[in-house]
Formats: C-alpha cells, structure tokens, sequence
C-alpha cells in the first residue's frame, strides 16, 4: 500500500474513533440516576420533610429525625425532643439508611423450592401473603390438632413492645411453653437479678446527670450497651463526673476514663463484693435498704446470709489474687465512691453474670444510690396497659403445662428466664419432645450466637422452619417460609426506651414500604384470625395499632392527648422525679438479696493460656454490621476492616513473637478461626479480644464469624452464658 | 524485502495518526450536537399558556418556588381545586378526575434538571432576587405543551453574568456542590 | 475583578483541562495562579467558619464519621475493595500509635477533619487550581477541575485527603439516600472535608430570607458531624465574631492546634483533654 493510503487510512480511522468517543451519550458524574418509589398519595414531587421516628439498630429507641426527599430517606439524625439522645446519634444510628435500602431486603413472603442452606435464584418461590399465611395457620392448626401444641417454639429477639406481647399471648394461647428470648447472651442477668431483687425485670437507668462518681462494671456503657447514649447525653452538660471503669478492656472510647482497673474475666462480681466487704466492715454504707429485704441477712430460711458470705470470702486481701486488683486499690475505690457521692456502680447490660449484677445491686444500695438522684434508677415504666386477658381452652392449658425445651422451669417463659443455650442439644436429640415448626423472629442463631455452627445443625433438622427477618441472614437460608418484616423505618409502633425514661417513643414510617414486606405484629393478628376458633378470638384487634393504642387508656389525658404528643414531637414522657420517688413511701425497692457462692478458682490454664474476652466495639449491630458499610468500615483499626481480629497486649504479642497486623490461627475447644492480630494497649494479659458482629456475608457454615469461637457453656442455675469461660491458645499462621 | 517498506503505525503515520484521533477527539467533545437529551413521554397534556389566560399563578402548583430550593410541582389535589368539575374541551382533561379517583398523583416526568455538580435555590432566585420565573424558564409561559425537553438553555457564564449585574457572589461554592 | 479572569472562568470540564495542561508543567506554572485567584470571586468576607473539638467530651463513638459519611455521600469501598484500598473519611478517628509519641492531642484517639488552613498547603500545589481558599475561610474543592494528580494529598501535612480509585458504589447499586445536596464524586477525584458548605449555604439563606441576623446557635452544631455529636464536644461557628462560642473555645487555655508549628494555621482547634 502507498504511504498516502496509509496516511489516508489511519486519519479516516482517527476521525471514526474520535467521533465514536464524542458522541457516546454523555452521563453526569455527579449525580446518580435512583432507583424509583412508588408515588405516594399526597406527597409533592421535588418536596421534603423530615419525619420523626425511632430508631431500631439497638434497644436503646434513641429518637430521631429522618429527611425524606423525594419519598426517599437521605438523612438520619437524633431528635431533640427525646429524652433518651436529646438530638445526638451514634454511628449505628446513622447507617440504619444502608439496612433500609440494602440489596439483601426480602422483597416479599418466599416458599422455598431449592435445597435448605442456599439463596440466590431457584432457591425461592415469591408467594403472596395469602398463600403465606394460609399455609403457616395450616401447619400450626396441625399441630393443634395433632394434640401436640408444646412442638411449637418461637424464638423471640425482643424483650419489650407490643410484637414481643402479641408473641407471648400468641404461644400462650396456642399452648405452647417454648416462647424463648436471648437473654442468656444479653440483657438476661441484668432482667433476673432485677426481677429477683425488685420485682421488676425492667433494665434500670442511671442519673448521670447528677452522679459526681460513675464505676463502669463492663465497657458497654462505653460503646454498644444502650446505656451508651444515656452516659454521652449526661455529658452533654456543664458538669461531668469522674468516670472510672472496671473491665478486662479498655475500649478506644475509655478515653474518657478517669481511672481503669483491668479487672480479670469474669471476676468482676469478686471485685465489686471486695468492696461491698469495705463498706459492711467499716460499715461506711446505708445498710436500712438492705436489711428490710430477705436474704441480706442469715435467718431462719437464709442459712447464707449475703452479708456473712461477703465477709467470710471477699475481703480485698482474698480476692486480689484472683480479680488481678490490688487490696490496697480495692480499699481505695470503695472509700472514694463513699467520699464523693452520689456515686453509682453501673452494670453493662451486655453482662452475662448474676453474681455481679447481685453486688452491683447492694451496692448502690450501700452508697444511697437506689433509686436517688444520681444513682440507678428502678424503671417503672411509663404506664401502658397490658393486653386484655385472653381466654385459653383446654389444648392450651395442657400444652403450657409440658416441659419447657429449654430446661427451664414450667410456667410461663419470658425474656429474663429463658435458657436459650440448651436448645441446640434439646433440639438435635428432639428431648424431651421433637419440635415441628420453629417461628424466628428478630433471631439470627445460625450467626450471631455461641455455638453458631451447633444452631445451624440443629435448625436443619427441624421439619418446619419460618423466619420473620427483613434481610437475608444465616437463619433465613435454612428457613422453608419467610413472612418478611417492615424495617423500622416502614413500620408504625410505640417504642419504649425504659432505663428510667418514663417514655414512649413513636415509630412511623418514613418511607413507603420498599417492597411487600409486612409487620410482624400484623402477621401475627392475621395468622391468629387464620386459625380461628380461640386463637382468632383471643386477637380481637383489627389492626396492630389498634392493639397498641388500646394500651395507652391508662395514661393521663387519654389516648388522644398521648397520641397528640407523639405526632407533634416524637415522644410523650410521663412527669418523673427521681427524687420524687422517697423512701417514704416504699421502704425498700429491694425485696431478696441473693447470697454469692463462695468464689470458684482459676480453672487450668495449659494447653489454652488466654481468655477470651466478647468485645463489642462502636458499631456492632449483631449481625447486622455486615449489611452497614460505613459500620464494618469505621476508622477502627489500620488495615483491611473487613478482616476479623483479635486484640492483644503488646506484652502478650511480644512474648509470642506477634507483630501487629499478623494473620494468627486463634483456637478455642470449639473451633479455629484465622484472625488478624491488633495490638491494643489497654487490654489485659492473657486476654484476647474477640470483636463480634463481623464476618463473612451472610452463608450457612462460613468459615469466618468469631461467634464460632466461643463456647456455649451456660450457668447451670441462670442459664446465662459464660462468656468468659472460652479460652484459647494463638500460633502463627504456618 | 524492499527497505523502504515500513511497519504501519511506525514513524510520521503513527504521529499524524495519533494527532488526528486526539485532535477529532478534542473536538468532538465539546460538539454540542452530541449531547442532546432525548424528549420524554408525559402522562397528559397541559398549556401553560392557557393555565396564564385563565390567570393563575405560576406559585399555585409550583408552591416551592418561594420558599425551598426545588419548586415543585402540583398535587392532584391542586387541579382538582378546578378540575373538580369540567373545564374546557381538551380530550385529555378527564384525565384529571381519573388519577383523582383511583387516588393516584399525576406522574410528571421531570425535565429540567441542574448537573449534579450545580446547586441552585428557587428561593434565593425568586424571593431575595425577586426574579420572574420566565427569566429562566424563558417560554414556558407560551407554551402549549409540557415540557418534552428541558426548556432551559443557560450556559455557566450566563449565571456569572447576571451574578455580576446584580452584584451576588460568583464564589464557586456559592452554586457548586 | 477584571474582564480578562471571566475568560478563565468559563466552564472547564475535567476532559479539557487535562487536554490542554497534560505534559505542560509550564502551561500549569502560569495559570493556575490566575485560576485559584478567579476562582475565589466575591464573597462575603466577614466570616471566618471553624471548628472547635473538645477532646473532654468526646466519647470516640464514631457518630461524627458516619454522620458525614451519610450527609456527603461518600460511598463505602465494600468487603471486596477493602483489601487493595483504604476506605474515605472525611471526619476520621485518629488512632496514634502508642509505640510512637503522641501528638499534640495526646494519646487518647481524637476526631480529625479537614484543618481548613489559613495557609493551606494543598491550594499552593495545586496545578489546575481545583482546591482553593474562600474568603470565609473555607479550603474548598471544585471536582470538575481535579485531575488526580495527588499533589495536595501528598502536601497536605494531616494527610486529610482521600482518592477516589474507583467510582462511588453504593451497596447494591442503590443511592437511594445519597443526598440531593452534595454532588457524588467520580473517580480519579481527590476529596476531603468541607466543613458542610452546602449546609452553611443553606443556613446563610434562610438568614436572608427570614430577614434575621445569623444567630450563634444557629452555627455550634451546624456541619453533620455537631449535629450528630451526642456530648456536643464538636463546635461550630465565626471565628470572627469574637462573641461565638467556638471563637471563646479557641481562646481557651486547654487549646491547641495539630502540628502548629508547621505554620499551616489550621482553623480546627483541639481542647485538650484535661483527664
């Protein structure tokens, strides 16, 4: 070819390819076309409002405010007006938006048709809610018939609200005992010991606004617990009190920390009862609260007294050993809580042990801080009415009366009594009878509990499994129905903050729901009026706020005038004074004060030399972290944050030869997961800490997730997990 | 093999090959037929025109305009206010009544859109500059039709211009996001 | 302000900027001068935003980070980019390294955003004049202009600036919430904080409009990450009003400023924790 061609050529190829360029349709880099929404009635293209609500990432219902633009929330921040956040919001809070619009969000009810353990296409039939409901009253109407009510069993993640109440009346009418809550992994210790000791399982607040001198037992208060928002919102103010804290960790957020006390695992119920034994040996404290209640003293029917069993076992010099405390601090921090009053001994809710909720108890008892200005405060709820009662017939009178599967004792089961550790075992041997249909609600096992991989076994076996999650989960992949949930921003309630709010809080809906998912509390009127005979007649309810509203008939001005609140501001709060509620009128709160075994030793240390320790850090979510990116990407650590880790001492990791950001193979008894190693200084020696709420997306037997690390022992008498009973050895990766 | 035979792409053609693609590339680019928008199907007829004939205000369906950044458009409850019962003979004015009934708002397409990179407040524009509304939205006041392509064709500089006259601020940050 | 400038101020989209200033560091030397000067314009002078941290109260919980991540739409980078790249904060936790010394903060972590210097030194290297300073104080960014070269990020002695490798993918290509008022940046970008600019446009025009004078209360907890704040240890406000509170805060004897001695003049001040 001539030199001219080629020329020819290739300018006529220029031309063609820069035409080709320039003329491709041209997109804007900086915006992004949105998926629509459905146009709701009455809502102005291009307008936007901001919609009060609350928020549901944890049980702290912090209010907040929502932008909507367009039908689509774009903002998430706190509502001023509520007495749980006045305005502020934690990180969780503002990542709620990445749940409410993530992929995995189950668009509707699914029938599954593929293989149990499996998502993804083929795996689900889209169904309609008729269909759905028609064949879940249908299973559970068999199992009426059948005589055998009890093979019902419903895991329920909530411990308070109208759902959680709607539940409890559902298996009690149907005839069934297994109605199991997840206090044994949380919230549990702190709702018995509560109960047993005051009557109530209410989780007490704290006035940090008036404390001058806080103890921490347990970092919760410091990140996840959702006592957090109550302590950042008392600092919010001119005055702060001296912060100090006693655990195995001291979090990134223990900055604020005026003073630390690594106390060892699990020993924080030694420590606190080495100082109650200063405070009764010196008799420093007010003892005229505890003495009226039974048990504080040896008597006729309390052959242990608590105050004899303190002052035989707990003297600091005893306990020093094993709490890693020194006698002499121990001595010093009880003579300061009772020099620099009000002082408060604050218990994590996320704390697993009854002993240290006992002592925390006595306590505050001993410094004048029950139920006083600047103590804990026994939550008395704002008021709502309960349910209208029910009437049952015989099937559920004889079908309550069966063994509970739990091992508890029979009765009705609630949160606080529920010993949800020893159903995988219960359920994989079918003792003391199979389970037919297992209802999950707002409860992931096969993920976010000790003993996860047990859980998975154990839910595939049962014949017939049905989810209630709004997103796909473990627990949803093993499921055969699900009946999808609204998400909280989709969904009307009234929620109750407790921790001494005296407040309800309002939930609405600030979008349209995205897809055909349906609230819980309406599913279960709906099944009830499905099955009909008396479980339709004991939900007389048209519709869930009606059953709700129907509870509000006790409180002042009505109905009406609480409901008007609530639209206008977000929350309504029932007048409280702390202060008000004297000891004239009650005596004590304090009913029973359990005595403490005497302390149990160190256990062996060879071939497992650390503890470990259950860290959850600012944005853990259970298992819902994984779904938020901006939480599982928090400026945390240094390296990839999606990679699961395990916080160590720099002392430990030296003696190891460890260098931080090293992979390491972490093995329990149970299992062996390869981790990061992060150096942390604030953690004790021979302690590793295990971040949960991380891992994988969401599979059925995936190698990641720390939960699978830790073992599922349970306190034979509470039923509470021991979380700190879990140890391990570390070696490098090979 | 003949010495003069050179690879393709080699030496000057390369060159002037590679000029011409940039150059045609360069060019094309900033061809302002190659980024034309494509007209839009609306739900229903409407004349702004004869809406203005009948003296209305372009504030009683674009109540934004004064107050909020987006001026927005009219609910079905706003022209039912008149179209309640019937007016005038257009084919499509039952329209109305239909979307009314089945309580279904009208789904207007919206055409006009800023880049994602410019920020702009009606407010500022109509209530603190007291502009018209056709200063920018230049013949939508005559038009017979909704819009099918957007009706406003100002460049940067023209909103610098007018900045520079009325003495408001061209501080990039004042209209860019 | 000369007609000659308003030539330079005529829309550049990235493209054309690198057409024209690609290979030319000279090309760069001599406009970008005239660029950063034009781009400033008129404004309104008479303020001077900054930013208080009080370092007492913050409970290091990370609402302030995904308070901004939320509001200015910054996009996570998801499991599987996570391990070739770091993930955007605008507002990050500084962790220091306790083996290293401490900084002027101490060793406690501490919330750092974008210093918005009075002598900022990513303005001064920037070829094509995309970072400049505002009147008011402001270290602003035009993204159309960026070219990604970087310089700024390696200028910047805070290390307050973030690429973006790759183009913002919101999980499950769903930006339903990305908000109207922050324009979504596209990759080869380089960003950082903007104190919320759009929320001090906003809050400036509702001034006007309200026809009322710009209270202090309206400013402390302004930008996303004061809003969100639950002990309000971050403030915001007028450094020139003398009668703000962030203006009393930075006179305080607790305060102190993020490598001072560098000469940078940052406007975010610390006050030291005191425990």
């Amino acid at each position: 070819m001539a030199d001219s061609g080629r020329r020819h050529f290739l300018g006529g190829a220029g031309l063609l390819a820069g035409l080709a360029v320039g003329c491709r349709p041209r997109r804007d880099p900086y915006s992004l076309e949105k998926p629509p929404v459905p146009v709701a009635r009455g809502v102005r293209q291009g307008s936007e409002s901001h919609v009060l609500s609350t928020c549901g990432l944890c049980p702290a219902a912090c209010g907040i405010r929502v932008r909507v633009v367009d039908g689509r929330a774009v903002k998430i921040e706190g509502n001023v007006a509520s007495p749980v956040n006045r305005g502020g919001l934690c990180a969780r809070g503002q990542a709620g938006l990445q749940m409410l619009y993530h992929p995995d969000r189950i668009a509707g009810p699914l029938r599954r048709v593929g293989p149990r353990g499996k998502g993804g296409a083929g795996a689900w039939r889209s169904i309609a809610w008729s269909e759905a409901l028609a064949e879940l009253s249908g299973q559970l109407g068999n199992l009426r018939a059948a005589g055998h009510p009890e093979s019902l069993l419903l895991l329920d993640g909530e411990a308070t609200g109208t759902t959680h109440a709607l539940w409890a009346r559902f298996m009690d009418v149907f005839g069934s005992p297994n109605n199991v809550g997840h206090g044994a992994t949380g919230f549990g210790a702190v709702a018995q010991v509560m109960g047993t000791m005051t009557g109530t399982t209410a989780m007490p607040g704290y006035d940090f606004e008036r404390a001058r001198c806080v103890l921490l037992v347990g970092s919760g208060p410091l990140e996840s617990s959702p006592q957090w928002i109550h302590l950042a919102r008392s600092l919010a103010g001119e005055f702060r009190p001296r912060l100090l804290l006693a655990s195995p960790r001291l979090p990134q957020s223990g900055a604020l920390v005026d003073g630390w006390f690594p106390v060892a695992p699990g020993r924080s119920a030694a420590f606190l009862l080495g100082l109650a034994h200063v405070l009764l040996r010196e008799q420093l404290g007010d003892e005229s609260m505890l003495e009226v209640a039974q048990g504080f003293a040896v008597g006729p029917a309390w052959p242990l007294g608590f105050r004899e069993q303190v002052m035989a076992n707990y003297a600091p010099a005893k306990v020093q050993g094993l709490t890693g405390i020194a006698a002499t601090q121990m001595e010093g921090l009880a003579r300061e809580l009772v020099a620099t009053r009000p002082s408060v001994v604050v218990l994590d809710e996320w704390a697993n042990d009854s002993a240290t909720v006992t002592a925390g108890v006595v306590l505050n008892a001993l410094l004048s801080s029950l139920n006083a200005p600047g103590g804990m405060v026994l939550d008395s709820g704002p008021g709502l009415a309960d349910l209208a009662p029910a009437d049952f017939d015989g099937l559920s009178r004889a079908g309550r009366s069966a063994q509970r599967l739990d091992g508890g004792s029979a009765g009705r089961t609630d949160f606080a009594s529920s010993r949800l550790l020893a159903l995988p075992e219960a359920l994989l041997a079918g003792k003391p009878y199979p389970t037919e249909v297992l209802l999950l609600s707002y409860a992931n096992p096969a993920f976010s509990k000790p003993g996860a991989n047990r859980w998975a076994q154990a839910i595939a076996k049962l014949p017939f499994v049905v989810s209630f999650s709004p997103i796909l989960d473990e627990s949803v992949l093993l499921a055969d129905l699900v009946l999808p949930d609204h998400s909280f921003f989709e969904r009307w309630d009234l929620v109750l903050p407790g921790r001494g709010t005296r407040a309800l809080s309002l939930r609405q809906p600030v979008v349209l729901p995205l897809g055909q998912s349906m609230q819980t509390g309406e599913v279960i009127l709906r099944l009830a009026a499905a099955m009909g005979g008396v479980m339709a007649k004991a939900f007389p309810w048209a519709s869930y706020r009606e059953a709700v509203t129907a509870r509000l008939i006790n409180l002042p001005g009505g109905a009406e005038a609480v409901l008007a609140d609530l639209e206008d501001k977000g929350v309504w709060v029932a007048a409280h004074d702390v202060s008000a509620e004297t000891v004239d009128t009650v005596p004590s709160p304090l009913l029973r004060v359990p005595a403490p075994q005497a302390p149990s030793p160190d256990g062996d240390s060879t071939p497992f030399p650390f503890i470990l320790l259950p860290c959850r850090g600012p944005g853990y979510a259970e298992g819902g972290m994984r779904s938020m990116a901006w939480l599982a990407e928090l400026p945390l650590v240094d390296g990839d944050p999606w990679q699961e880790r395990v916080e160590m001492s720099p002392e430990d990791a030296r003696a190891l030869g460890l260098a931080d950001g090293e992979r390491v193979l972490v093995a329990s008894a149970v299992a062996e997961v390869e981790l990061y190693v992060q150096l942390h200084a604030g953690m004790r020696r021979g302690v590793l800490g295990i971040a949960l709420g991380g891992g994988s997306a969401p599979a059925v037997g995936a190698t990641a997730g720390s939960y699978r690390l830790f073992a599922d022992a349970a306190d034979v008498v509470s039923g509470q997990w021991l979380a700190y009973a879990t140890r391990a050895r570390v070696r490098k990766v090979a | 093999m003949n010495a003069n035979v050179k690879l393709i792409g080699a030496g000057a053609d390369r060159f002037q090959g590679l000029v011409g693609v940039l150059a045609v590339a360069i060019v094309v680019t900033g061809f302002p037929a190659c980024r034309k928008p494509v007209p839009v199907q609306q739900p229903m007829a409407f004349s702004h025109k004869r809406h203005m004939e009948a003296d209305m205000k372009c504030i009683s369906c674009h109540p934004g305009a004064e107050e909020q950044r987006l001026a927005q458009f009219p609910l079905v409850s706003d022209c039912m206010d008149c179209h309640g019962k019937v007016r005038g003979s257009h084919p499509d004015e039952p329209k109305v009544r239909l979307y009314a009934e089945r309580k279904q708002e009208i789904p207007w397409l919206r055409v006009d859109r800023l880049p994602g990179h410019v920020s702009l407040s009606h407010a500022t524009h109509v209530t603190l500059a007291k502009m018209k509304c056709d200063d920018c939205h230049q013949g939508i006041l005559g038009s017979t039709q909704p819009l099918a392509l957007p009706d406003i064709h100002l460049k940067m500089e023209d909103c610098m211009q007018c900045h520079r006259e009325r003495k408001a601020s061209n501080q990039c940050a004042v209209c860019h996001k | 302000m000369s007609r000659g400038d308003d030539k330079i101020l005529k829309q550049l989209s990235r493209r054309e900027a690198l057409a024209w200033f690609a290979g030319s560091a000279a090309g760069a030397a001599l406009s970008r001068p005239a660029l950063a000067a034009a781009a400033s314009g008129r404004s309104d002078p008479s303020h001077r935003w900054g930013m208080a941290i009080d370092l007492d109260r913050c409970v290091r919980c990370h609402g302030c980070v995904v308070a901004c991540a939320s509001e200015n739409n910054i996009a996570p980078l998801g499991r599987s980019a996570a391990a070739n790249a770091r993930p955007i904060h605008w507002m990050t936790m500084l962790v220091p390294d306790f083996r290293r010394e401490a900084s002027e903060l101490g060793p406690a972590p501490a919330p750092v955003p974008c210093m918005h210097c009075d002598r900022p030194e990513c303005v001064k290297v920037c070829p094509v004049g995309a970072t400049y300073q505002t009147d008011d104080g402001i270290v602003a960014q035009i993204w159309d202009r960026c070219i990604g070269c970087r310089y700024c990020m390696v200028a910047c002695p805070y290390g307050r600036r973030s690429f973006n490798w790759t183009q913002p993918i919101f999980p499950g290509d769903n930006p339903s919430s990305v908000n109207p008022d922050v324009a979504v940046r596209p990759a080869g970008v380089v960003e950082k904080c903007t104190l919320c600019q759009h929320r001090i446009q906003a809050t400036l025009e509702k001034s006007r409009l309200d026809e009322q004078p710009l209270q202090d209360e309206q400013l402390q907890r302004l930008p996303a990450c004061a809003t969100a704040c639950p002990t309000h240890a971050i403030t915001f406000g007028d450094l020139a009003d003398p009668t703000s509170l962030v203006a009393r805060l930075a006179q305080s004897p607790r305060a102190v400023r993020l490598l001072a001695h560098l000469g940078t003049g940052p406007k975010v001040i610390y006050l030291r924790r005191t425990r």
